[in-house]
């Protein structure tokens, strides 16, 4: 019997980070699949840096450095990538191959038009969003998302070994990636990865088009290119807010105390501090939808992959949204593979709108599953429905999932379930022979 | 005139004592009031006001140079406070993006009062003030006449906030019974008749203030269609906006001639007419109109594939408009033939200004029968779960009732509908008759309820206070007297039988109003909106992700309290599967699920299914099409 895969999944409250263990004949090979957290998460325990030490700690040695054979960012949301942000913690490391979408592809001048409208989007309803004080904090967090957390993509870039931007631009809908043999870094021998998404077709490249919320581009155009800098700085809502222009010549600016002197009446008084709570929240409501279509879109450019070890199927959509997976299951040569997988990850770290009920339903059984989200994400302001309880209750149903392991909840009892005293990670083991 | 302080302070009078002075004091005062009355005046019923002919783009060459053309509204008067703050309207200009206040206009200043306010400029906040005032107004008025009644007149101010934040939108917030105007930087790059990187105020666009308050009364007349809960309700909430500004574009004179002159006797291809919101279109680079009501060669497949709202809102609205101009070209056939010696073909170049004048007062008529019926279909409307084909019946339904002789307006309609592919799908024909909703004679037996409503309606005539005492107490007597009525025959209306928590019925909303009959006698109308929540549904089937479905009837009944009509909602005992209304929620809200960019963060609780305006006209409910 072959060593079994190992899964780890590093406790990084909302957000992603992964650690694919393959057993090889001379050392572990490991592919990486995302590292970050999110603004939202409220508690840090454990301290979010010291997560990211770990995992950089906890790599195999090559040559007496920590090594990773292939890394991949599945999007360029914060909470997926926000651990590179600081590059000297992974100044060390050796990495074989980067994997991105092709989304983030420079060279690809669709990708490059997507970037820059998804990028300037993010900018200006952050910029936006921040003058509306506390109350917007929980939108300002999502705009922050996916702002374009250039420092971590530095640090991704800057590795110093090739970066595949996937899936190849020449097979859209078959890109295949083979490992071979050698003790090098890399693709090991027997993993085989099939890229799933995210289309190049037209209709998900609409989807991945944020709508242009224009008027803040005319407001906020020096603050759009200017961002990088103010955006990973450690307090990022303290930064000045948006600066509206006085919109007339005259100065027609009065003071509260002066307007209700004006406006007097004996009756009940026109505004009160409540009344303009709800105003700027409702005021900002448009910022905020264009934050929401933005972590939508990047959310859509998720790398799905499907990674294939002996008979042993593995399953990262990233945050895949709807319009990858409709194309995804409406391709007849993957959905064998899809009935075959036996790991999932599950998507956006269980909202509904990122494992369609059509997969759970058609395609999910017998599988282990591993859920990462954070117990103190705004759970009393909003976000309520992450994970969504009625998703999480659909995949335990008969036959579906054998464990469901959640980065929320202690760990389910098992043989195959290992966690790590200290809270950091939790690891389940997979066979790759197909037996129990 | 010293106030009385007491007999002490009267040193003249004879026989000292409080009772004394103070019946001299009552007579003085009685005195001085018979003095007002000779002398005052009443108050005036209208007050005029300038605004913009549609928006500050719109350029008019006057052959001395190119004029912004502004017009004077006449509005109901009500005494103004600076704001202005009325009873029912109050504008307060606090911006939420530079927060800070503006000055007020006061509109009863006496040298505004003299002038029509202030001269239309984009300079002046008070302006902007002025013209949303004026425009809310004179919309709201225009359905009050259209329904026979006053409208929310007991629910409380609007709050309508001129310069609420910086963002290219506009639109009504239903928790703030409020609206909320944008302002914005045009493009820099292209910007039609726009100065490039000029402020544009959504505020003083007369279709966007109409639109806005239109989702404001809509909000009123059917709080019930707030819920997201298939795929016309979006729709629906847009093309009823836009076909009221649409419409309301034929009350201003100026923009109507100036249209038949350029347009002869078609002037429904003006884009000034058919156009909505031209200057908020080219401020955004979108090179035209924000929307356009005009469609020659409509496409019958694209009302099941559309399902964008705004887009499928479009189809709406262009049918409703077919019909309009199939009705106005009808009616002005003769006046053609005239003008032209027979032919019906009018020479090239303006016509006579006679002629211009009689087309524009048909022009108006037809769009003012339009507009009332559009307004009075909302008796026929179900209290929830609205769809094209509910406005279809409706229309042609109050059609039938105010005009049985008469079909050429339900023609019109019905046809352009089928053109467009939208059918009222249980009629099974297209003959008027069919379309028209079922009259029932069912028996209501509540003619105490119904005279209690007629007596809060009369009371409502003419005024713009708070419900006094009596009025309130007639409320808490009426309303549980429907109520328990409702729970009576819930299975005549369409419900399942009342049960406390699992299913209750409630009345939403009840009004009566009068209107003339065609045989020229006072019929009353007494509308009931009765709904049903069903929490034991949400809770049995898993397909609505915790949302809380709702069945409802609205009851139209006459003066002896015999119920005419009953246009149903309904929803099964139990959750078994194949309900036409269950499964179309249940689509719907997984599309919105899949689609919709808050549904990862925003739960049932939090209004995930609940209209939101400023999303909608953001365009940021991207529901993908099918």
């Amino acid at each position: 019997m072959t060593e079994p895969v190992r899964v780890r999944m590093y406790n990084v409250g909302f957000g992603d980070c992964f650690v694919v263990s393959i057993p090889g004949p001379e050392r572990d090979h490991v592919v990486l699949v995302d590292c970050g957290r999110h603004s939202g998460t409220l508690m840090d325990e454990p301290p979010f840096w010291d997560v990211v030490e770990r995992v950089v700690a906890d790599l195999p040695r090559v040559d007496g450095k920590p090594a990773v054979d292939v890394l991949v960012m599945t999007h360029r949301h914060r909470d997926h990538v926000h651990g590179f942000s600081r590059e000297e913690l992974w100044r060390d490391v050796r990495v074989g191959e980067v994997w991105m979408p092709w989304t983030e592809n420079d060279a690809d001048p669709v990708a490059r038009g997507l970037k820059e409208q998804q990028d300037a989007s993010a900018a200006r309803s952050f910029h936006a969003l921040r003058a509306f004080g506390a109350g917007a904090r929980p939108a300002v967090d999502i705009a922050l998302n996916s702002i374009t957390n250039q420092g971590a993509m530095d640090t991704l870039r800057g590795f110093g070994c090739p970066v595949r931007y996937l899936p190849d631009p020449l097979r859209p809908q078959g890109t295949v990636l083979t490992g071979r043999s050698g003790g090098g870094l890399g693709l090991p021998a027997g993993l085989t990865v099939h890229v799933l998404g995210p289309s190049r077709d037209r209709a998900t490249i609409t989807l991945l088009d944020p709508p242009p919320g224009s008027a803040y581009l005319r407001m906020v155009p020096a603050a759009a290119h200017a961002h990088d800098v103010a955006f990973d700085a450690a307090a990022p809502y303290d930064s000045p807010p948006l600066d509206v222009p006085r919109p007339w010549a005259g100065d027609w600016d009065i003071s509260r105390p002066e307007y209700e002197a004006r406006v007097g009446a004996g009756g009940a008084p026109l505004v009160d501090d409540d009344l303009l709570a709800h105003l700027d929240a409702a005021a900002c409501a448009d910022a905020e939808g264009l934050a929401m279509s933005v972590d939508h879109a990047l959310n859509g450019t998720s790398l799905v992959l499907l990674f294939e070890i002996g008979k042993l199927c593995l399953l990262f959509p990233g945050d895949a949204q709807w319009g990858t997976w409709k194309a995804m299951l409406a391709n007849p040569d993957w959905e064998q593979k899809l009935k075959d997988v036996r790991f999932l990850k599950v998507g956006h770290h269980g909202s509904h709108n990122a494992t369609p009920v059509e997969f759970v339903e058609g395609y999910l059984h017998d599988a282990v599953a591993m859920l990462s989200v954070s117990a103190t994400a705004y759970n009393t302001k909003g976000w309520k429905e992450i994970p969504k309880d009625e998703l999480v209750e659909a995949m335990q149903a008969a036959g579906r999932l054998d464990l469901l392991v959640r980065s929320d909840k202690p760990a389910p009892r098992s043989p195959r379930v290992t966690s790590d005293p200290g809270g950091f990670w939790t690891e389940v083991r997979l066979d790759v022979d197909g037996g129990p | 005139m010293t106030d009385s302080d007491g007999g002490t302070a009267d040193p003249g009078a004879g026989a000292p004592g409080p009772a004394t002075s103070a019946t001299i004091a009552a007579e003085v005062a009685a005195k001085t009031r018979r003095d007002d009355a000779r002398r005052a005046v009443p108050a005036p019923r209208r007050r005029r006001l300038q605004i913009y002919a549609l928006d500050p783009m719109r350029m008019e060459n006057t052959g001395a140079g190119f004029v912004t053309p502004r017009i004077t509204l006449s509005v109901p008067y009500e005494p103004l406070a600076p704001g202005p703050v009325g009873q029912r309207i109050q504008v307060v200009d606090y911006d939420g993006a530079r927060r800070t206040f503006y000055e007020p206009v006061d509109l009863d200043d006496p040298h505004l009062l003299l002038s029509d306010g202030l001269t239309p400029s984009e300079n002046d906040p008070r302006f902007h003030q002025q013209m949303v005032y004026a425009v809310v107004a004179s919309t709201w008025e225009a359905f009050e006449a259209a329904s026979g009644r006053r409208i929310g007149v007991r629910g409380g101010p609007l709050k309508v906030f001129p310069h609420a934040f910086y963002g290219e939108n506009a639109f009504y917030d239903p928790t703030l019974k409020a609206l909320l105007f944008g302002y914005f930087q045009a493009d820099e790059r292209d910007a039609g008749a726009n100065l490039p990187g000029q402020m544009v105020f959504t505020c003083v666009s007369h279709d966007i203030i109409t639109h806005e308050t239109t989702h404001a009364i809509v909000d009123r007349l059917r709080p019930g269609f707030n819920e997201i809960t298939n795929a016309d309700v979006l729709a629906f909430h847009e093309a009823f906006a836009d076909l009221v500004a649409i419409f309301q574009h034929f009350k201003l004179e100026q923009v109507l001639v100036d249209a038949i002159n350029e347009r002869q006797a078609d002037l429904t291809t003006a884009e000034a007419i058919s156009g909505m919101a031209r200057q908020f279109g080219f401020a955004s680079a979108q090179k035209a109109p924000l929307r356009t009501a005009l469609d020659d060669t409509p496409d019958p497949g694209a009302y099941q594939r559309t399902l964008e709202p705004h887009a499928r809102g479009v189809i709406l609205v262009q049918a409703v408009f077919d019909a309009y101009r199939t009705t106005y070209l009808a009616r002005v056939q003769d006046l053609l033939r005239l003008a032209s010696g027979g032919s019906g073909i009018l020479q090239a170049g303006r016509p006579h200004p006679d002629l211009v004048n009689r087309l524009a007062q048909e022009a108006r008529a037809t769009a003012r029968l339009f507009f009332d019926r559009c307004v009075g279909a909302f008796t026929y409307l179900p209290p929830i779960d609205v769809t094209f084909a509910d406005f279809l019946r409706a229309l042609v339904t109050v059609d039938f009732v105010a005009s049985p002789d008469e079909d050429s307006f339900r023609t019109a309609i019905i046809e352009a509908f089928r053109r467009r592919g939208i059918y009222a799908g249980e009629a099974g024909s297209l003959a008027d008759r069919a379309v028209a909703l079922p009259f029932t004679e069912m028996s209501a037996l509540l003619p105490d309820a119904v005279s209690l409503l007629w007596t809060l309606t009369a009371r409502a005539r003419g005024e713009f206070s708070e419900a006094s005492a009596d009025e309130r107490a007639i409320q808490n007597q009426v309303f549980p007297q429907l109520a328990w009525w409702a729970k009576q025959n819930a299975v005549e209306l369409g419900l399942q039988p009342h049960v406390d928590k699992e299913r209750p019925i409630s009345v939403a909303a009840a009004h009566s109003t009068v209107r003339i009959d065609v045989d020229g006698q006072p019929q009353v109308v007494t509308v009931l909106q009765v709904v049903q929540r069903r929490p034991d549904l949400a809770v049995a089937d898993r397909r609505l992700g915790g949302i809380v479905p709702k069945a409802g009837a609205t009851v139209v009944i006459d003066a002896a309290g015999v119920v005419r009509y009953v246009i149903s909602k309904s929803l099964p005992a139990a959750a078994a599967g194949g309900d036409v209304r269950l499964d179309e929620l249940a689509r719907t809200v997984d599309r919105f699920d899949r689609s919709d960019p808050r549904a990862a963060y925003r739960s049932a609780a939090d209004g995930r299914m609940r209209v939101n305006f400023a999303l909608l006209h953001g365009g940021y409910t991207p529901v993908e099409e099918e």
